[in-house]
């Protein structure tokens, strides 16, 4: 077929208004469907996917924190128990698995510092106060322990404590202790050697 | 004049044995705290019941030996710490026993014997009164109930018992919880010491014990078990069961020994002079500091936790 021919044949379709005002419309949906629409589609996405990311980073973030409030709240709550085991439960948790200073808990183990019933539970008291060496609430509470703490091998543990810390405060009451007869040998001679490492 | 005044109207008594098998003193406790504030020799057997049983596995000692506080016999020269040693009879020997004196207190202590009584007048008789019975059947112990506490104490009142070779044994409802104090739950008490090893057996509550010498044993108790000692030996079985709850034993030159099974799960906190196994522990840390060793040691899953610390003496762990 010539194209003399063709072009007769297909007259109307190649008629120049008409054509135009086609193409006019098939060229605006093409650019529909291919520049602006999916350019939006994307976008939208990264938002889905921005805000899925933040939800679970929230979520994440108050699952932990839930966690830490509920073992918080567990820990706690052994530490107020009745029963000594509970209370030793408590402390040996903390001194394994928290690393981070909590004020309420340490002001919960100085109560206990000064107030437990249990030796045991005094002791491992002191264990996990050692921990946190710089902070001067518990080097003072620690120094105040010993002024007035009578019982053996708690008195012990205080007195190799504040040696280990190297706090020269402790003097006074390791000097009353070397001073006072009710004290056993063991503990006068553990705060001898205490108040001899404390002065060299 | 002596420095020691101490005077002693000991009239030495022969002692009467007697072997009659006692029911023992029954005390219906099955809920709260039983508090032992004694140094003497214990046999404590958990069992399922309703009450407190005491029973005395001695040689009753007819005539005892007494500490009366005499006012106004004063010294000046008085030694601080009253020792008295004396033998009873040709069976006890007396433990020897620093008694408290206060600063406070300017008087001195007489020892006497009290004497049995006229054996033959008394015959067939038998002496009347809660007290009488509870003398009567060897036990020199006072028990009191305060709330939801039974004390069980040394009968010290104006006495000092210086019958030695005291042993009893207590049966306690697992229901309830031990927590013994060898020095007489008194802070300002001196030490007391008793070398007879004492037991706890097959106790399902929960164990306290603060001790200064006293050997202890503790066969399958299930804990948690919390003890302090100053230079006592601490020995812990478990025969028929398996660690499930925590131990937690400080000593200060004590030594601890710990018979597990193979299979146990546990979780041990140890430090001491040295450290001695048979088991296959896994050593997750060491450390060494001022010549003792600390370690954390595991086997199996490593579920149940023990803190051991023997400071000066060791730690034994073996296979059961």
């Amino acid at each position: 077929m010539s194209l003399k021919t063709y072009i007769q044949n297909h007259s109307v379709e190649i008629d120049d208004k008409k054509m135009s005002s086609q193409a006019d419309t098939i060229f605006e949906n093409r650019l529909k469907t291919e520049l602006h629409k999916p350019s939006k589609g994307k976008l939208v996405y990264l938002k889905y996917i921005s805000i899925a990311a933040c939800v679970g980073l929230l979520i994440t973030l108050s699952i932990q924190s839930i966690n830490y409030k509920q073992d918080k709240a567990t820990l706690m709550a052994n530490l107020a128990n009745d029963s000594a085991g509970a209370r030793l439960e408590g402390v040996y948790h903390f001194d394994d698995a928290y690393t981070k200073e909590d004020h309420q808990i340490i002001e919960k183990l100085v109560k206990i510092l000064h107030n437990d019933t249990n030796d045991n539970v005094k002791i491992a008291t002191i264990e996990a106060l050692l921990k946190f060496p710089n902070n001067e609430t518990i080097r003072t509470n620690l120094i105040m322990a010993l002024g007035t703490e009578t019982s053996p091998l708690v008195q012990i543990k205080l007195i190799k404590s504040l040696s280990f810390l190297r706090e020269n405060r402790a003097q006074k009451p390791l000097k009353d202790i070397i001073e006072n007869e009710q004290n056993i040998p063991i503990v006068i001679s553990n705060a001898t050697l205490a108040m001899n490492n404390l002065k060299h | 004049m002596k420095h020691i005044t101490l005077l002693l109207l000991s009239i030495f008594i022969l002692t009467q044995t007697s072997s009659n098998a006692q029911e023992g003193t029954k005390i219906p406790f099955d809920k709260g705290v039983l508090k032992i504030c004694s140094s003497k020799n214990f046999i404590i057997k958990g069992y399922d019941g309703k009450e407190v049983i005491i029973k005395n596995l001695h040689k009753i000692v007819e005539g005892r030996f007494l500490y009366r506080n005499l006012q106004g016999a004063t010294t000046k020269n008085r030694t601080r710490k009253g020792t008295l040693i004396k033998n009873v009879s040709s069976i006890d020997t007396v433990r020897v026993s620093h008694f408290p004196v206060s600063k406070s207190l300017d008087s001195t202590y007489v020892g006497f014997l009290r004497s049995a009584q006229d054996k033959n007048r008394s015959k067939g008789l038998h002496k009347l009164g809660k007290k009488a019975a509870a003398e009567e059947s060897g036990i020199y112990l006072k028990v009191e109930q305060k709330g939801d506490e039974l004390i069980i104490k040394d009968d010290l009142q104006n006495m000092f018992v210086m019958t030695n070779g005291e042993k009893y044994e207590i049966s306690i409802p697992n229901s309830i919880s031990l927590n013994w104090n060898t020095s007489e739950c008194d802070k300002n008490s001196l030490l007391y010491y008793n070398s007879n090893t004492s037991e706890i057996k097959n106790f399902k509550g929960e164990v306290e014990i603060s001790s200064a010498l006293n050997e202890l044993k503790l066969i399958d108790v299930s804990g948690p078990v919390s003890i302090t000692t100053i230079g006592g030996n601490v020995t812990v079985e478990f025969n028929e069961s398996s660690p499930n709850e925590l131990y937690s034993i400080y000593s200060n030159n004590g030594f601890i020994d710990i018979k597990l099974p193979s299979k146990s799960n546990m979780s041990i906190d140890a430090s001491a002079t040295e450290i001695l196994s048979d088991l296959d522990f896994t050593v997750v840390s060491e450390k060494a500091k001022n010549g003792a060793q600390q370690m954390h040691l595991k086997l199996g899953t490593g579920k149940v936790k023990m803190k051991l610390d023997a400071s000066l003496g060791n730690i034994y762990l073996r296979k059961q």
